[in-house]
C-alpha cells in the first residue's frame, strides 16, 4: 500500500519535470525575443500586473482573454524599446493603479502603507502601558505587605 | 483607566477584522474607469458595417451619447440587447456601438435578426481600442454627456434601475 503511494508521488513527480520544460517551450513561441534579457523582463512584469477579468491571478496564470491581450500588448511594447516604467505607465492610465500589484505611495494608500505600523505602534505602546501598571501594583503591593509587618512588629512590642 | 488600557488591544483588533470585514462586502466587479472626465480616446478602425469606412473620434460627434462594448459571443450582452432597442426609441441619447474581438459577418447577422440599437458600431477585431478604454469584460458601456466628456461607466448588462442610478443623472 505504502510502496503505491510512494510510487504514485514519484509518477506525479516525473510528469510535472516533464510537462514544466514543454510549458515553457510553448511560451517562447508565444513571444520569441531576440535576447534573454528582454524575456526575463517579459516573464517578470507578466507577473507584476494583475489580471482585472480574474481579479485574484496577475497576467500571467490568468487565461482570460484580456489578460492574453495585455501579455501580447506588453510583450509589444518591450519589443518597442519601452522601459519597465513606461509600460506601467501604459497600463496605470487605461486599468488604473488596480492593475499593480504593489500599490503606489499616495493619499489613497496612506493607510494601507503606513497603517500596519500605526498598528503597532499602538500595540506596543499599550503594552508599555500595561507592565508599567503591573509594575505599580505590584510595588504598592509590597508596600501594604511592608506596612503590615511593620503594624504587627509595634503591636508585638 | 487601567481597565480601559488592558482592553485596548483587543478593541483594536475587532476595528481592524470589521474593517477588512467591510472591504470584503464591496463590489470589485465594477473597477472605476480612469477615463471618467476625460475625452473619448483617438482611435482609427473599420465600420463594422462598411470595411472601406475608416472611423476615428470624429465620427462619435452627437452627444450625449452611450458607447457600448458588446460581442455575438457575449451572452450577457443579449441580455441588454432588448434595453439598447427600447433605450433608441424612447431616448435622446446617442448610441454607438464597439463591436469587440468578433466575426464580422457573424455581428452583421444578430443586429440583422435581432435589431440594431447603433447608430453604427466601431469593429475593434483585436481589441486595442478596447485596451485604450480599459475594457476587461463585455458588455461594458460609457456615457459622454453634452461636452463630450465621459461621466460613467457600467460593466455588465444594461438595466433601467442602472440607467436611471447610474447614467441620467449625469445628463440632467
Amino acid at each position: 500500500m505504502r510502496t503505491a503511494f510512494y510510487l504514485l508521488i514519484l509518477v506525479a513527480f516525473q510528469a510535472i519535470l516533464l510537462a514544466e520544460p514543454h510549458k515553457q517551450e510553448v511560451r517562447k513561441e508565444l513571444y520569441p525575443f531576440d535576447n534573454t534579457q528582454d524575456e526575463i523582463r517579459f516573464n517578470r512584469l507578466i507577473q507584476d500586473y494583475r489580471c482585472p477579468k480574474c481579479q485574484s491571478s496577475n497576467l500571467s496564470g490568468s487565461n482570460a482573454p484580456i489578460a492574453k491581450d495585455l501579455k501580447l500588448e506588453i510583450y509589444k511594447l518591450i519589443k518597442k524599446g519601452k522601459k519597465d516604467d513606461e509600460i506601467a505607465e501604459f497600463l496605470t492610465q487605461r486599468y488604473g493603479n488596480f492593475i499593480l500589484y504593489k500599490p503606489p505611495f499616495i493619499t489613497s494608500t496612506y493607510v494601507l502603507w503606513i497603517g500596519p505600523f500605526v498598528f503597532l505602534f499602538c500595540i506596543l505602546i499599550c503594552i508599555f502601558l500595561i507592565r508599567r501598571s503591573h509594575k505599580r501594583q505590584a510595588a504598592t503591593f509590597d508596600e501594604n505587605a511592608l506596612k503590615d509587618k511593620l503594624k504587627s512588629a509595634l503591636e508585638d512590642r | 483607566m487601567r481597565k480601559l488600557i488592558h482592553i485596548a488591544p483587543l478593541l483594536m483588533f475587532v476595528v481592524l477584522v470589521l474593517a477588512l470585514f467591510s472591504f470584503l462586502q464591496r463590489d470589485v466587479d465594477q473597477l472605476n474607469s480612469v477615463l471618467i472626465d476625460k475625452n473619448f480616446p483617438e482611435f482609427s478602425l473599420t465600420k463594422l458595417e462598411n470595411e472601406d469606412v475608416i472611423l476615428t473620434k470624429n465620427d462619435i460627434s452627437d452627444f450625449p451619447a452611450i458607447v457600448n462594448v458588446w460581442a455575438t459571443w457575449c451572452i450577457t450582452c443579449r441580455v441588454e440587447h432588448p434595453f439598447l432597442l427600447s433605450l433608441k426609441e424612447k431616448s435622446e441619447v446617442q448610441i454607438y456601438g464597439l463591436n469587440y474581438k468578433d466575426d464580422r459577418q457573424k455581428a452583421l447577422s444578430l443586429l440583422a435578426r435581432e435589431g440594431n440599437p447603433f447608430k453604427f458600431s466601431i469593429y475593434d477585431k483585436d481589441g486595442l481600442l478596447a485596451i485604450d478604454l480599459g475594457v476587461y469584460g463585455a458588455p461594458e458601456t460609457f456615457l459622454i454627456n453634452a461636452d463630450g466628456i465621459i461621466k460613467a461607466r457600467h460593466v455588465g448588462a444594461l438595466t433601467p434601475d442602472i440607467w436611471d442610478k447610474k447614467f441620467l443623472i449625469h445628463l440632467q
